[in-house]
């Protein structure tokens, strides 16, 4: 059932009983008591719930400006009435359940004699009640009950103090005073008839009042653990409620710790001691009344550092040769720090003895690696951090990767996302070369295009490029076009096996714009530059006599025998 | 008598300048010079005439100077002249004239380095005359092999031989490489040469390939040949792949080469042949090559096939490498850059970089 429609039966409850009572109750007028006074009498509901009677008078028919709950007499006195005066008065019933029942048959009386010269009407606040309480901002209803003792009513005028707030012109005389902040007033109602004169009622006191003021402590939170000597910041949150804040303080039992006297109210409580603690805010307001926060429980232990990967992130993808920085952060927790450990599984494959804490291992090879990092501190006692996944991912297929002739390092290359890392020692030139080499078989004509975007910790004579060459042996014959680790564009040509490698210098080009190409039509190998990989410069052209199946691919020549290059290439053509 | 007396004076004057170049950090030798140098093959070098001797000399002269010895001795009395001062540059030098020996008299020059101490020296000498005598009389050079005392330096000697034989003659690299113990030096010789065969008799070098008996090798062997024959035939590679190859890395290498071959030739074919692929990375590489060809071949003819693939990552691949393919495609044609330019050659104008040793 909605609530409509149980309101719609209540009412209509309510106009049932009203219509029983309504037959049942006939007021009668009992007759003068004394002068100003006058008894009504009336029959009894026979409802078996009736709870009480009211009764309504009024110096208007119809019109009922007092009411008087006489409970379960039938019959009462009514006094205070003016001689001359006339009186309407009807009686109503009402039930245990509150309701009530209609107006009874109205009766009026004239008290005997005649109106003064001069009688003057009454008035008088029904409400607020006097000494009422409001909270800020309050709406307080004014309500004034005039009797007119045959004079015509104007108005009836609400004031506060001297202050008019409003008025009313008909009867019931009401004023809704809105928007009251807090302080003490004195109300009073003023009747305004005749020709202008002026009746006031009582005056009233009532007061409104802020609503109450709070304060939470958010901060630490209900049972939080701390290391020993740990700085614990509080906070507070205040509600002022229009109250004026003087400052917040922040105590430990009854020990004041700190305060603050701005918003937002914070405070760091530093080397706060071992043990439990009972935190509270206090905030400070008004004229110096305080109010303090439910109390919040922390224990300060001696905890061991805790300590998070902050790098690599987990399932960040690499390309072989990777090189993956690791990061840590550590909470010290009051212990001492001697190192962090970075590993691989179970294996450290680094250190670092001072804040940040990070590493970069390199020359990572294709796979996956579960990495982590520990804390080493105290007598050598350990905490690791949660492990986090990684993959390095190697060469797609038909691409492979080997040294060539002696180094003294061994090379890898990976690709991710169509950027190959080739990372390899060894130099080019000679009778003989070493390198590391990523390839696949040419077969017949062919061609490789490639783009070298970058080039990480290249030694001198260092090459990075593509080349066609026929057969896995250092001395087999091959060109090379690349870049050098000075910057230039350079040719390598050995054009029989074991002879002498020749070279050809070209322009440096912009570091930015490095592109490379070779091309096998029959015997005819050709070497190209370009700074765009559309427009391209021959740098030479030679007749060499391979095989006719030889090997393509990537190249990257440290400079050193010892030492490593990493090149990265992209935007490859290759025609095999 | 007056050209051997030349050459000493020239000899004397390439030693008094090494001496003083190796007094220097980082020598850089003269016949390293770029002008000297750069570019001109040792095929055909210039004989330097005797008014060049008061002027740079370079390797060339020496070694077309070599070319012209009439005797053993002439040889002998150079190479030992260009002994060990311990650079490299004179003992790649001293390489070279033992090589123009070689093609001259092998035999000879097999002799000389035969008396050489073991070393280095002689490692790279017998190199040299392996690979001069193999490119002049192959059967001599073999039958010189044969000869060696088995060792590790006759094994050196039987890959040199062996390389320099397959580019011509793959099947006696093939029973030059049958005459080594396993190895990872050997198999590359097998690999290699197995591939020239199959380059010319594609069929025979199948056969071949399956009658080995190491598995592993057998199926680096089988996917060099597959990769070979699909230079001409990409559906008999691709038979041959599903037919003699294990699923694998190997399988997957030889599919996605011969994939790039096939699409030049027959993309349709290729196409029915990658859309039978398991989804791994090696469809995904096959799938690239073969839309990128395709789609600089027959744009239209791709589009279709790729429109007619259910709906998967294959066909988002496909689409994705399609739409790049032709982007890049009209780059190339915006930059209206008919044929490639020769270089100018204010580049040889350029220093040179230093060459460190």
């Amino acid at each position: 059932m909605s609530k409509l429609s149980g309101l719609a039966v209540i009412k209509q409850a309510l106009n049932l009983f009203a219509a029983i009572i309504c037959a049942a109750v006939w007021l009668f007028l009992g007759g003068q008591v004394s002068a100003g006074q006058v008894t009504l009498t009336w029959d009894r509901n026979p409802e078996p719930d009736i709870a009480g009677y009211y009764i309504y008078q009024g110096s208007e028919s119809g019109n009922y400006t007092n009411v008087i709950n006489v409970g379960m007499s039938t019959t009462n006195t009514v006094s205070d009435l003016v001689e001359g005066g006339a009186y309407y008065f009807a009686v109503t019933a009402y039930n245990l359940s509150g309701l009530e029942s209609g107006f009874s048959n109205e009766i009026s009386y004239t008290v005997p004699g005649v109106v003064k010269p001069g009688a003057v009407p009454r008035v008088a606040l029904t409400s607020p009640s006097v000494g009422q309480i409001f909270r800020a901002p309050a709406t307080v209803t004014l309500a004034a009950a005039v009797t007119a003792n045959g004079s015509p009513i104007t108005k009836v005028q609400f004031l506060n103090g001297g202050t008019l707030l409003g008025e009313d012109t008909t009867s019931p005389y009401s004023f809704n005073w809105s928007n009251v902040s807090a302080g003490s007033y004195t109300l009073l109602a003023r009747v305004v008839y005749g020709t202008g004169q002026t009746v006031n009622s009582a005056s009233m006191g009532i007061s409104v009042t802020n609503p109450p003021l709070s304060i939470a402590l958010t901060s630490p939170t209900q049972g939080q653990r701390f290391g020993a000597l740990a700085t614990v910041n509080l906070a507070a949150a205040v509600t002022a409620n229009g109250n004026p804040i003087s400052k917040v303080q922040f105590l430990n039992g009854g020990t004041l710790l700190g305060e603050d006297t701005s918003a937002p109210y914070t405070f760091s409580w530093s080397n706060a001691g071992v043990g439990s603690h009972a935190l509270v805010a206090r905030v400070i307001y008004g004229t110096g009344q305080a109010v303090n926060s439910a109390s919040v429980g922390i224990s300060v232990a001696t905890l061991p550092p805790s300590i998070a990967l902050t790098s690599p992130t987990q399932g960040q993808r690499y390309a072989a040769p990777a090189t993956v920085t690791f990061g840590a952060s550590v909470t010290a927790n009051g212990n001492s720090i001697s190192k962090v450990q970075f590993l691989n599984g179970s294996t450290v494959v680094g250190e670092d003895t001072t804040a940040p804490y990070s590493f970069s291992w390199s020359s990572v090879r294709a796979g996956s690696y579960t990495l982590l990092a520990r804390v080493v501190y105290g007598s050598w006692q350990t905490v690791n951090s949660a492990s986090r996944g990684i993959s390095v991912l190697g060469l797609p297929a038909p691409w492979r990767t080997r040294n060539i002739g002696s180094v003294a390092v061994e090379g890898s290359a990976g690709e991710v996302g169509g950027l190959f890392s080739v990372e390899g020692a060894g130099r080019l030139g000679g009778v003989s070369d070493s390198f590391r080499f990523v390839y696949q078989p040419l077969t017949g004509d062919g061609e490789i295009v490639a783009r070298v975007p970058s080039m990480a910790n290249p030694q001198p004579n260092g090459h990075f490029g593509v080349m066609i060459r026929e057969n896995f042996t250092d001395y087999s014959s091959f060109i090379f076009m690349g870049v050098g680790s000075d910057g230039y564009y350079r040719a390598y040509l050995r054009d029989l096996s074991g002879q002498i490698a020749l070279v050809k210098n070209s322009i440096r080009p912009a570091p930015s714009a490095m592109w490379v190409r070779l091309s096998r039509k029959g015997e005819n190998l050709l070497a190209f530059r370009s700074g765009d990989g559309v427009a391209w410069t021959q740098i030479f052209a030679r007749k060499i006599t391979m095989a006719a199946n030889v090997q393509i691919g990537l190249v990257v020549a440290s400079g050193s025998a010892t030492a490593l290059s990493q090149g990265t290439f992209s935007d490859f053509v290759v025609v095999p | 008598m007056k050209k051997f007396r030349i050459l000493l004076s020239v000899l004397g004057l390439l030693s008094v300048m090494a001496c003083s170049l190796s007094s220097r950090p980082n020598p850089r030798p003269f016949w390293r010079d770029h002008k000297n140098v750069s570019l001109r093959s040792t095929n055909t070098l210039p004989v330097a005439k005797e008014s060049d001797l008061n002027g740079a000399i370079g390797a060339e002269w020496i070694l077309g100077r070599a070319t012209a010895f009439g005797s053993e001795a002439e040889y002998e009395e150079m190479l030992g002249l260009l002994g060990e001062d311990g650079s490299v540059e004179t003992a790649e030098l001293r390489q070279l004239v033992v090589r123009r020996w070689a093609e001259v008299d092998g035999a000879a020059a097999a002799r000389w380095v035969g008396k050489l101490p073991s070393g280095a020296g002689r490692r790279l000498a017998l190199k040299q005359v392996a690979i001069a005598w193999a490119n002049q009389d192959l059967g001599a050079a073999t039958q010189w092999v044969e000869g060696m005392a088995a060792g590790a330096e006759r094994d050196g000697v039987t890959l040199d031989v062996g390389y320099e034989a397959a580019r011509r003659a793959p099947k006696a690299a093939l029973a030059l490489a049958g005459e080594l113990e396993p190895s990872r030096e050997r198999n590359d010789l097998l690999v290699h040469a197995l591939s020239q065969w199959a380059a010319a008799d594609a069929g025979e070098a199948v056969a071949w390939a399956e009658r080995v008996s190491d598995a592993e090798l057998r199926q680096e062997l089988v996917a060099t040949v597959a990769v070979a024959v699909a230079e001409e035939n990409g559906a008999a590679a691709a038979e041959l792949v599903a037919r003699s190859l294990e699923a694998g890395e190997e399988q997957d290498r030889a599919a996605v080469s011969i994939v790039q071959r096939w699409a030049y030739e027959a993309p349709e074919g290729a196409a029915a042949w990658v859309a039978q692929f398991p989804d791994t990375a090696a469809r995904t590489a096959a799938l690239r090559s073969l839309v990128e060809i395709w789609t600089e071949q027959n744009s239209e003819a791709a589009a279709q096939w790729l429109a007619g693939l259910p709906e998967g990552p294959l066909r988002e691949l496909g689409q994705k490498t399609y739409e790049q393919t032709l982007t890049d495609s009209e780059q190339r044609q915006t930059a209206l850059i008919p044929e490639p330019e020769p270089e100018p050659e204010l580049d040889d104008a350029l220093p040179l970089p230093p060459q460190e040793n």
